[in-house]
């Protein structure tokens, strides 16, 4: 009797282990029922509908209608459980019409039932037969799987927990990705949404393959706060990139606006006449603002000496400046920026030192003479001097001064005011010519009509 | 009101091609502007009493209170000494816009401004409107044309005329341009024989000027610029010319150095006009060198006598240090000059009139986040007129589209072959603000003018007051509040 018992304890026990090291049934065991059922649908009658929710469309009842313990054991299930959430794609119906078991037959074995899940692999085979894996970027990845967008029953958990393909991990992948993006963005479209690219993209809006992706609430969840530093292109730490950044700006604009916006380029640029700039967006929230700008190649006294560079290269200066920016200084009727403070108070010291030249800007006769002439300065023809009340001999002595700086004389006296004593027709006759007066200068002979009535010598 | 009938032409003509391109067009930027001034002045007076009445002989003699007077026997002794205290309020309105047409290349560009509303008694405001530009411009590879009224620079300087310019830069860094048209005077946008410079001068042109040159530049970029230029301004009558001159311009990096030079040559009198070198240098530390020799005598056009008064030329050497820290948002700059006259064969042997002359300037500029600092000290010391003074600009920016600043300055002025000095000192507050598309700027500001032995003048407060209002339309960028020319009066 023991040795029954023990043999029997053994039994169970073998039993009980072979029970346990058995491969739990996960699913339903196919190869056991062939030759059972006419078709697929009699339990799958969901895909010929697409109705997902009739995928596996028998009830438990179908089971025990054999399987109640006599006709065949018992089985214990309950009914479909509810499938995890997924991205992929149901392609039942809509795939062309091709025999299941082009997708679910078992490997290595042959017969109607001996199917299994489909995997990647059977997609693969015919979809992309020359990708190396399933994270291939030859894969049509939008072929089996749906848009991040339209998966809406996956977690953030499981989003999280998507493999990362290795093309991601290249060094290089962060200058390509935009190329790979355009060409292929609905691949993206499976694992990201549009949040995830806005964390980096300032120009996001103005990127059509960034929108072609669709907004995400779980991304924006798991992207909020998230900031990136971006590393400085190689390209930018070229001596003179301020300069010679136009050409590569040109070649591919989005590159740049991928960080900067229009504001970084308002620095510097005001002309945005070749349109470029239209591919960045505007940062309304940040400030160039409070920075001490220093331009590349202008150097100290450029406000003065910037004639050269202007006129050799005005397309250049075109860049920065608008025309209307020269006219302000040139033209003489803008805000008077262009001088030092309280300039009309104190600009006849700088008149007279012909710092700059005044009538390169100013007309002497209907700027300077006009404002002098309302202000009581200008001679209104009377003579004795009495304005130069500090030279006691102005008569004798002016011819200095006017030689030395006859801009200023002029911008209150007349040419008639200086006639009166230098003509050579009548009053006092005093010849002005200095000993250097080259009185064969026949390109300006015309003016000698006015001293003289005639040109000395003849002519015109 | 002066009414130029080709400006008018021309500025309607451009209005009746925007209005449409307004609606088409690939862009229209621009802005309209208005801005009012009240600016307050001392009319100078002339004054007299019968020469009998003044003790003394000889033309120049003093009053009781040791007012200067120049005598006429048997006349009068006259002086100058304050008048009545005015204030005159100049108004301008500008329109520019810049239109693409949707033609790739073709554009629009225009400035008028106004007067409309003006006072007399401010320079030129019998110009009520004038077109400062009006013109199309076309561009097409390495092809620029334009036609209008024009505003071009060369190393002749800044001139506007009515005609066209073909431009080309097809060789590399070679950029050729011809222009040429109808010439206008300068600083006016009138015509030659406008009566601007008709009511202003006797002498003044009585036909109006053909203008053509030739400017030929080369850029190798940043370099290496240089400019040649030939310019020619021909009464249309073809009796005379109103100028002819040449002008060359360099500017070179050799090194850390920045060379800029200009040169412009007179074809008449066969004279150089200007003749400028200037190297800017690094020194490392962040100071910076600029030095500068230049040979300047003015130009005067020929359908004026001047020239032929012989005005002599001076030589000037300057000096600049310079230093700048980005980090600290800080600069400094202090220089000076000196510049010697040319012998004018005209010099007396009873009055003393200067030869030479110094300049001596230094300032700075501070940026300390939204606070800024910038001040300045100029001296001027020559014949003719001489002053020392310094300005003073504190400021704070109010985020990025709006600023305001108090400023400050005393300039003494002297030696202007009168007797006597003059002090003026004050300050007041500026503004400028951004709001969307509009920016409002403003300042206010009082002057105290004060004088020194010139008994017959009388101290005065000067009010300056000034409002702007820029509305801006299309695609134009907001202007950042400028932390500099506050004060600029």
């Amino acid at each position: 009797m023991k040795r029954a018992i023990l043999v029997g304890a053994v039994v169970l026990a073998g039993a009980a282990s072979a029970l346990l090291s058995m491969p739990q049934q996960s699913g339903f065991p196919h190869g056991r029922h062939q030759g059972l059922f006419p078709s697929c649908s009699v339990c799958h009658a969901g895909i010929e509908t697409g109705d997902a929710s009739r995928f596996i469309s028998v009830a438990p009842e179908a089971c025990q209608a054999c399987h109640d313990g006599q006709v065949a054991p018992a089985v214990s299930w309950d009914g479909p459980s509810e499938r995890p959430a997924n991205n992929r794609k149901s392609v039942h119906p809509g795939h062309p019409e091709i025999p299941c078991s082009s997708c679910h037959q078992v490997p290595g074995r042959s017969g109607d039932m001996q199917v299994q899940a489909a995997g990647f692999e059977a997609c693969q085979a015919c979809h992309a037969p020359n990708a190396e894996g399933h994270l291939s970027a030859e894969n049509d990845c939008t072929q089996c799987h749906l848009p991040l967008t339209e998966a809406t029953g996956l977690t953030t958990a499981q989003i999280e927990g998507f493999p990362v393909p290795a093309s991601h991990a290249s060094s290089e992948f962060l200058s390509t990705h935009g190329a790979m993006a355009s060409e292929g963005a609905m691949n993206c479209s499976v694992c990201h949404a549009r949040e995830n690219c806005t964390v980096c993209h300032v120009n996001a809006e103005r990127v059509p393959a960034i929108m072609a992706l669709g907004p995400d609430p779980r991304v924006a969840a798991m992207t909020a706060g998230v900031t990136w530093d971006p590393p400085v292109p190689q390209s930018h730490a070229v001596t003179g990139w301020n300069l010679s950044h136009g050409a590569a700006m040109r070649e591919a604009p989005n590159s740049c606006a991928t960080c900067h916006t229009q504001n970084l380029c308002a620095t510097c640029h005001i002309d945005t006449s070749e349109q470029i700039a239209e591919d960045f967006a505007v940062e309304t929230s940040a400030s160039v603002d409070g920075r001490l700008v220093k331009i590349p190649g202008h150097g100290p006294n450029f406000a003065v000496a910037h004639g050269a560079a202007a006129v050799a290269s005005s397309p250049k200066c075109a860049a920065c400046h608008e025309e209307t920016y020269c006219v302000d200084c040139h033209d003489g009727s803008g805000r008077p920026s262009f001088h030092p403070a309280d300039f009309v108070q104190r600009h006849s010291a700088e008149a007279w030192g012909q710092m700059q030249a005044c009538s390169e800007c100013h007309s002497n006769e209907a700027f300077c003479r006009d404002c002098h002439t309302t202000q009581g300065f200008a001679n209104a023809g009377e003579t004795g001097a009495a304005f130069h009340d500090a030279v006691p001999d102005w008569f004798v002595a002016h011819g200095q001064a006017a030689r030395q700086g006859l801009d200023a004389c002029a911008s209150c006296h007349t040419q008639s005011s200086c006639l009166r004593c230098h003509s050579a027709v009548e009053g006092f006759r005093i010849n002005p010519h200095g000993p250097d007066f080259d009185p064969d200068a026949e390109k300006a002979r015309g003016s000698c009509t006015i001293c003289h009535g005639s040109v000395p010598g003849g002519g015109e | 009101m002066i009414v130029h009938r080709r400006a008018l032409v021309l500025v309607a003509s451009i209005l009746l091609l925007l209005a449409p391109t307004a609606l088409s067009a690939q862009g229209v930027r621009g802005e309209i502007r208005v801005r009012g001034d009240i600016v307050g002045f001392q009319r100078l007076q002339r004054d007299s009493v019968p020469e009998s009445q003044v003790s003394g002989s000889g033309a120049r003699r003093q009053l009781a209170d040791g007012t200067a007077v120049s005598c006429t026997t048997g006349d009068y002794c006259r002086w100058y000494g304050s008048g009545d205290t005015e204030s005159v309020y100049p108004l301008y309105q500008d329109l520019r816009a810049t239109a693409w047409t949707g033609v790739e290349g073709l554009s629009i560009h225009t400035q008028l401004r106004g007067r409309l509303g003006s006072d007399d008694a401010w320079p030129r405001t019998e110009q009520e409107v004038e077109a400062i530009t009006a013109y199309i411009g076309y561009r097409k590879n390495d092809l620029w044309l334009r036609a209008g009224r024009m505003l071009r620079s060369g190393s002749l300087g800044y001139r506007n005329f009515d005609g066209g310019s073909v431009a080309w830069n097809g060789l590399g860094p070679l950029r050729l341009e011809a222009y040429g048209g109808w010439s206008l005077g300068i600083g006016l946008n009138a015509p030659r024989n406008g009566q601007l410079l008709t009511e202003a001068d006797e002498w003044a042109p009585n036909k109006r000027a053909y203008i053509y040159g030739f400017d030929g530049a080369l850029d190798f970029g940043t370099n290496f610029y240089a400019n040649v230029q030939y310019q020619r301004e021909i009464r249309t009558d073809e009796t005379g010319l109103y100028s002819e001159r040449l002008g060359g311009s360099l500017r070179a990096i050799v090194g850390d150095a920045i060379l800029d030079g200009g040169i412009t040559y007179d074809l008449a009198f066969k004279e150089i006009n200007l003749a400028r070198l200037q190297m800017t240098s690094p020194l490392g530390g962040g100071f910076g060198l600029v030095l500068e020799a230049k040979h300047y005598r003015p130009f005067f056009e020929y359908w004026t006598i001047w020239s032929a008064f012989s005005p002599v030329a001076y030589s000037e050497g300057r000096g600049m240090l310079t230093w700048s820290s980005p980090e600290l948002g800080l600069s400094f700059e202090a220089g000076g000059g000196y510049r010697d006259y040319d012998e004018t064969d005209a010099e007396s042997e009873f009055v003393e009139i200067k030869e030479d002359g110094i300049r001596l300037y230094g300032g700075g500029h501070w940026v300390n986040g939204p606070w800024f600092v910038d001040g300045g000290y100029r001296s001027e010391t020559g014949f003719g007129a001489s002053r020392y003074g310094g300005d003073l600009t504190v400021g704070r920016r109010l985020g990025s589209d709006a600023r305001i600043a108090l400023f400050g300055s005393s300039t003494k002025s002297f030696g202007e072959f009168r007797v006597g000095e003059q002090l003026g000192t004050g300050g007041g507050i500026d503004a400028s603000w951004n709001l969307g598309d509009l920016t409002v700027s403003g300042s206010a500001a009082l002057y105290r003018i004060t004088f020194e032995n010139r008994s017959r003048n009388e101290d005065w407060t000067q009010p300056r007051v000034h409002l702007s209002i820029a509305w801006r339309f299309g695609s134009s960028p907001k202007p950042r509040p400028s932390m500099r020319g506050i004060g600029g009066y």
